[in-house]
């Protein structure tokens, strides 16, 4: 029975296509096999508890619906590189925006849910004229707000739910806002920094593509900041057409 | 330092105010005399809505953009205040700006509405502060003059005797004026205003400054022939310092007046 369950596991991880592999073995319950590579020859003796899993994909990234419920007990480290168009719901325009995450996958719940650091930059700008009659020749001034967000999330993660390869995911959780927020107006520039409390939520999904996944993402941010440059707003916004890459570190 | 505090600031959650430029001030000045320095001003008396111009010029002046984000856009000046015989910080409406470089204060005087304001006579430092709290400081930079008053008057003839007010327009003469803080060594002017009509200005040359309490003008034979009547017009004289204060100011009643009569035999 234990060189049964081996061979089936063989056979699925061998079927993963990120798998560096051209002859799959034809493995079946009760069955002779066709010889495979000497790697991944199963070894009848061996628990599949304490057997090596082949280099191939994240176990916490889109898996074939077959693979068992043994690997999906294992925890996973995420790495991803992420990048997108920052749209903020003030007066502040859109910007680029990119990020780095890890995640973190327990063995728990088939690998559905993930604790996710994210630390991400943002430079959203604006800019306008002063009709102040304080000003002899009148004025115009240029804003910024860098914003550096270390965010903290839940993520539930619906592998395979469509699709093989395809994992949809959501999430949220609060974040730590460092805003710098520059004004330059009249040849000067004045700077206000402060951090503050905000949260956020994402939804995206992961489509298995080489050794990792790619992954398109919608976020939306919201960081309350009260300078005096700015006033009391609210300068997160919608993260539209975020896109990026995630692998898995271990 | 700067990076640590932003380090302990980050992980802490806090704001660390605001950091701009530093403002200096090397000289202040009133339009009127903006070759006087320090400058003068005479604030008991002025624009109505105006005040006085003074300009301030130093390096660093940075009025600072408020609530560009949230909507209500607005403007913080740099503010100003003046110490010396009273303390005194000008409302934020009165600093204007030009550039880095020239910041100009609309000084309220006595007549200016709604913050009218008659300083003390004396001299006074000057600081401007930037909105972001770094501030310059000028001593002595502006003195406060009081306004001339004009008490009474006197014509002498061409021979030196005094003639009462009576001033006769075929002959050169010369009006005393009495008062009290005339600007001795300054370019104080006068001119002759008739109850209706156009006043006529004496040119500078013809004006002495003889103390803070005497004027004496030169008026030349023909110079008042338009006001001039066989019977006699009463003219009012009105002294004019150059920082802008005159007595006495329009609309004022005046203690001092000639009577202009054509011929004198």
């Amino acid at each position: 029975m234990s060189a049964i369950r081996t061979f089936a596991a063989v056979a699925l991880l061998a079927a993963t296509p990120a798998v560096a592999q051209t002859d799959e073995c034809d493995c079946k319950p009760n069955r002779a096999c066709v010889p495979c590579p000497p790697a991944k020859k199963p070894k009848p003796r061996v628990d599949p508890a304490e057997q090596e899993e082949p280099a191939g994909p994240p176990v916490a990234l889109p898996d074939r619906p077959e693979a068992s419920s043994r690997r999906r007990q294992q925890s996973a480290l995420l790495f991803a590189v992420k990048t997108g168009l920052f749209q903020p719901t003030s007066r502040l325009g859109g910007a680029l925006y990119v990020g780095a995450e890890l995640a973190y996958v327990p063995p728990v719940f088939r690998q559905a849910l993930a604790a996710v650091l994210e630390l991400d930059w943002v430079r959203p700008q604006t800019g306008g004229a002063l009709g102040d009659p304080r000003l002899v020749g009148g004025g115009s001034y240029e804003m910024s707000d860098q914003q550096v967000g270390v965010l903290l999330s839940a993520m539930y993660r619906a592998q395979d739910l469509f699709v093989p390869g395809l994992t949809p995911y959501a999430g949220l959780g609060p974040g730590l806002y460092f805003h710098r927020a520059s004004v330059t107006a009249f040849g000067s520039t004045n700077v206000e920094t402060a951090t503050k409390l905000g949260f956020q939520l994402a939804a995206g999904s992961d489509y298995r593509l080489g050794p990792g996944a790619v992954f398109a993402e919608v976020r939306y941010h919201f960081a309350r900041v009260d300078f005096r440059t700015t006033g009391d707003a609210n300068v997160g916004g919608f993260m539209a057409m975020g896109l990026g890459y995630r692998l898995k570190m271990f | 330092m700067r990076r640590m505090f932003a380090l302990v600031c980050f992980a802490l959650g806090c704001s660390g105010g605001i950091e701009g430029p530093a403002p200096s001030l090397t000289a202040a000045a009133n339009r009127l005399l903006p070759g006087a320095s320090p400058a003068i001003v005479c604030n008991a008396q002025g624009d109505p809505s105006g005040g006085w111009l003074v300009d301030l010029t130093g390096d660093g002046f940075s009025p600072l953009p408020l609530d560009t984000v949230s909507g209500a856009e607005g403007l913080q000046m740099p503010s100003v205040a003046l110490a010396g015989p009273e303390s005194y910080a000008l409302p934020d409406a009165r600093v204007l700006f030009i550039d880095r470089t020239q910041l100009p204060l609309a000084m309220p005087t006595a007549n200016t509405a709604p913050d009218a304001k008659a300083l003390q006579a004396g001299s006074y430092d000057v600081t401007v502060t930037n909105p972001d709290g770094m501030q310059a400081s000028l001593t002595a930079a502006l003195t406060i003059v009081p306004p001339p008053a004009v008490s009474g008057l006197v014509v002498l003839d061409s021979n030196g005797q005094p003639t009462g007010n009576r001033l006769c327009n075929n002959r050169a003469q010369t009006v005393v004026v009495f008062g009290s803080a005339f600007r001795t060594g300054s370019a104080t002017s006068a001119s002759f205003v008739p109850a209706s009509g156009a006043t006529i200005a004496m040119p500078a040359s013809a004006v002495s400054v003889k103390s803070a309490l005497v004027i004496n003008v030169s008026v030349p034979a023909g110079t008042l022939a338009s006001m001039a009547t066989p019977a006699g017009a009463d003219v009012g004289v009105r002294v004019n310092d150059p920082d802008g204060c005159v007595a006495p100011w329009p609309g004022g009643s005046t203690a001092a007046t000639v009577r202009v009569v054509t011929t004198c035999p």
